[in-house]
């Protein structure tokens, strides 16, 4: 086989590969994802619950040679919302009552701080998660594997559909840009002439979307994909006895996780 | 209005291929020219940034006293007007009228002027008894004859075609040729991008010819379609009648059927 | 039986009053390279969408008469039961990926697999697909890098690949490039050789003019024309209507008028015959 040259899937974050976390059932993957969510919002100890799925995904990602991609996409998106979270939980958090020094006329708040770093840990643990599927499983994969698990066709498509739409969407909304500037509309400027333009941009492409959309169910139709019969796929998705296993194992200890910061919850609050 | 490109250099962001690669261009008052070269060649490219969609990364391009960069696509579209392939990228006015009027409208012409020049657009492509109704409710050759209108209506000195032939019938390109001509005798400046070589030859007289974004050919339609090796290394197949004179061994290439019955 | 058995088909879409397709009747034979020609509106698409089962399954709409396609009544048969039977490829390349596939090769895989074919026999089928569009080497390409006419060429691939007897094609050719539409051109006339029956909607006459067996012309959903392309495609009622002529039919008519054109000879619709026409004007 000859190598491919860099096979962009546009608009995804997957990372072709075949580290371990590329050869793990997608919804292996999955399974881990949705019960380490449960974990990180609803297991006890707060932010203690947050860190360690969040420092196991980063771990697991790191041994994946996706460590440092999945850092540095975490903390773009997170670095200017922590700023927010600290200033605005800091300065103006409705529980604030310990001050922990001032900043010129600014008192800033214990409780807020503590509350900022909870939701910033948490989003992190969040993402870090996250991504162990979304880099590692490409959405064909994914689809495929809800599909065998029993999902109907359709759905499974619709789920991976606005992933497929999202990047011809650019492509569409960024030549409307240009043919509504070319008949000279004036799309920079104050906020009045900006939404002024907003009508022209959007209406085109709604209505080529909705002629796109229509076009490719027919393809689709065409192709046999509400075919009466039951789906075979090209590629195996190898599931193994241990992940199968695995996934049990995740759903029980994030069940118990719950139950047990339920119970926290109630102790501390009492 | 003169055009005039100084070697022109363009790559897009993130692509290393450079899409102009130094294009030298003078574009005359009053002249009909088709911009013609394979996909992917610089023809739009190079067409974008006559009006200011694009800038280039060296070199100056005017329109002119305007210097493209000194001025928004917006602004631009005072002198310059373009007509994009696909309709569905454009429409969005409830109303047929509405839609041709949003390019006059956006250049701040008063009220009536929008409302002459609206309708001598409408009645050059026979659209007059269509103006109430929705774009959308038309078939896709309707919708095509209403952009094509809409950059019409501008009333600008320089009107730019990408692909206007592609989905018209063989009557709607019959009047779209005669809207050109008409347009030409009001001494604007018209371009057109197209591959359908047969609609060129009978409207337009000058061609220039892209490849790997330089112009590898700018001459007359005669001469153009002469030089057979450059155009069969450029894919181009010439039109019907310049291939019927080549087969009859005729020194003089015929550009309509006319020419060709009153030569033989 | 023929492949394609259209007989009284009358089709108006749901909320219209007129309609798009009225008493069309024809058959088609395997192998054959049927063309469809006629001015916008007049029905070429709704007709395409009825001979690949779509019309009226998708569309509801209200339907008369009969449409057989490998003996199966499309009022009888879901577009599922077509799949594999009758391909079609439309306009737009980049609509016809599925969008969920990261090669060209899993892309044609596709329908194989909604059909339920084994995986064993998946990659013979592919390559065989691949092979007879061109794409062999493009096989571990991103569909979204290629080019328009590879795209195109590779929505044919994915229905190629489901074996039908009958490839539907309407305006295929419409958005792509001189160079992309004869890259299509060469694929869909060495497929009539293989016993598919081809039907495509085409707006390139010169074309039609050279490989078509048959032409079908259409005006307000009737067929107005259907024979060889050289009675179809001199008709007066398709100068008229939007179709045109080609350039070598008005040659070949002016020149008639001013007794330049051979009077026992018929007008012609290719390079050649127009040539040989004007040359032996007078020698005849």
């Amino acid at each position: 086989m000859t190598a491919s040259p860099t096979p962009s899937h546009s608009g995804t974050l997957y990372q072709p590969g075949a580290s371990f976390l590329h050869r793990l059932h997608p919804l292996t993957k999955l399974t881990f994802s949705l019960c380490a969510l449960v974990v990180i919002f609803s297991g006890p100890g707060g932010w203690l619950s947050a860190l360690l799925p969040g420092l196991l995904a980063l771990s697991l990602l790191w041994r994946a040679g996706l460590g440092r991609l999945a850092a540095r996409l975490s903390f773009r998106l997170l670095a200017w919302l922590a700023v927010i979270m600290f200033g605005i939980h800091g300065f103006f958090g409705p529980d604030n009552q310990t001050i922990l020094f001032n900043l010129g006329p600014l008192e800033v708040g214990q409780e807020g701080i503590e509350f900022a770093f909870l939701i910033t840990i948490r989003l992190a643990a969040m993402l870090l998660v996250s991504l162990t599927l979304v880099l590692t499983t490409h959405p064909s994969h994914l689809v495929q594997a809800l599909t065998e698990f029993g999902l109907p066709g359709g759905l499974a498509y619709l789920l991976g559909s606005p992933l497929l739409l999202l990047p011809q969407m650019v492509v569409r909304a960024q030549a409307i840009h240009a043919v509504q500037q070319a008949r000279g509309l004036e799309t920079q400027g104050n906020l009045l002439q900006r939404m002024r333009a907003l009508f022209p941009l959007v209406a085109p492409l709604v209505f080529s979307t909705l002629v796109d959309v229509e076009e490719r169910s027919l393809a689709l139709e065409v192709r046999g994909f509400s075919a009466p019969t039951r789906k075979t796929f090209l590629n195996e998705l190898v599931d193994t006895r241990s992940q199968r296993l695995a996934r049990r194992g995740l759903i029980a200890l994030s069940i118990v996780t719950f139950l047990l910061g339920v119970g926290w919850r109630l102790y501390a609050s009492s | 209005m003169e055009i005039k490109v100084e070697n022109a250099h363009y790559s897009y962001p993130g692509g290393g291929v450079k899409a102009l690669n130094g294009v030298s261009l003078t574009i005359q008052p009053g002249e009909k020219v088709a911009l013609v070269g394979q996909n992917g060649s610089g023809k739009s490219t190079l067409a974008r940034h006559l009006n200011g969609l694009l800038r280039p990364t060296q070199g100056q391009v005017w329109v002119g006293d305007w210097e493209t960069s000194a001025h928004s696509p917006a602004k631009m579209a005072r002198r310059v007007a373009y007509a994009f392939q696909n309709p569905d990228e454009q429409l969005f006015h409830q109303q047929v009228w509405g839609e041709v009027a949003f390019g006059p409208q956006n250049l701040g012409h008063s009220a009536e002027q929008v409302r002459i020049q609206v309708e001598q657009a409408l009645d050059l492509f026979g659209l007059r008894a269509a103006a109430k109704i929705n774009p959308r409710d038309l078939g896709y050759s309707g919708r095509k004859r209403i952009t094509l209108a809409s950059t019409v209506a501008m009333q600008t000195p320089v009107l730019i075609f990408d692909e206007p032939t592609a989905g018209l019938d063989a009557n709607e390109q019959e009047q779209l040729s005669q809207v050109i001509a008409i347009l030409n005798q009001q001494g604007k400046t018209v371009l057109v991008i197209s591959h359908d070589m047969d609609f060129l030859t009978e409207n337009f007289e000058r061609f220039v010819l892209l490849r790997e974004g330089k112009i590898i050919l700018d001459a007359g339609v005669q001469e153009f379609f002469s030089h057979q090796e450059i155009l069969e290394t450029s894919g181009l197949v010439a039109p019907q009648m310049i291939r019927l004179s080549q087969a009859m061994g005729d020194s003089n290439l015929a550009i309509t059927p006319e020419h060709f019955i009153d030569w033989i | 039986m023929p492949a394609l058995d259209v007989s009284g088909l009358t089709y108006t879409y749901p909320g219209s009053s007129v309609p798009a397709l009225k008493n069309v009747s024809f058959q088609a034979e395997s192998g054959q390279l049927l063309a469809i020609v006629g001015p916008n509106e007049a029905g070429k698409s709704t007709l395409s969408l009825a001979l690949a089962g779509l019309i009226p399954a998708l569309f509801h709409g209200e339907m008369l008469g009969r449409v057989a396609v490998c003996g199966l009544d499309t009022r009888d048969h879901s577009p599922g039961d077509f799949a594999g039977r009758v391909g079609l490829v439309l306009q737009n390349p980049v609509n016809q990926l599925s969008g969920m596939r990261y090669t060209v090769y899993d892309e044609v895989a596709f329908g194989l697999e909604n059909l339920g074919i084994p995986r064993i026999e998946m990659p013979g089928r592919i390559e065989q697909a691949l092979v007879q569009v061109g794409l062999v080497d493009l096989r571990h390409r991103s569909p979204y890098t290629l080019s328009g006419g590879q795209q195109q060429r590779l929505a044919l691939a994915s229905v190629l690949v489901m074996s039908p007897s009958v490839l539907i094609l309407d305006e295929t050719t419409a958005m792509l490039d001189p160079q992309g539409r004869q890259e299509i051109f060469g694929v869909v006339q060495s497929l009539a050789q293989t016993g598919v029956t081809v039907i495509i909607v085409e707006h390139h006459l010169e074309w039609i003019a050279r490989h078509a067996n048959r032409v079908l012309a259409l005006e307000n959903g009737e067929v107005i024309l259907d024979g060889p392309p050289d009675q179809v495609l001199t008709s007066a009622r398709l100068r008229k209507n939007g179709v045109g002529w080609l350039r070598y039919t008005r040659v070949a008519a002016l020149g008639q008028s001013r007794s330049l054109w051979p009077a026992n000879r018929g007008l012609p619709v290719t390079l050649k015959e127009t040539a040989a026409g004007f040359r032996s004007n007078g020698q005849e």
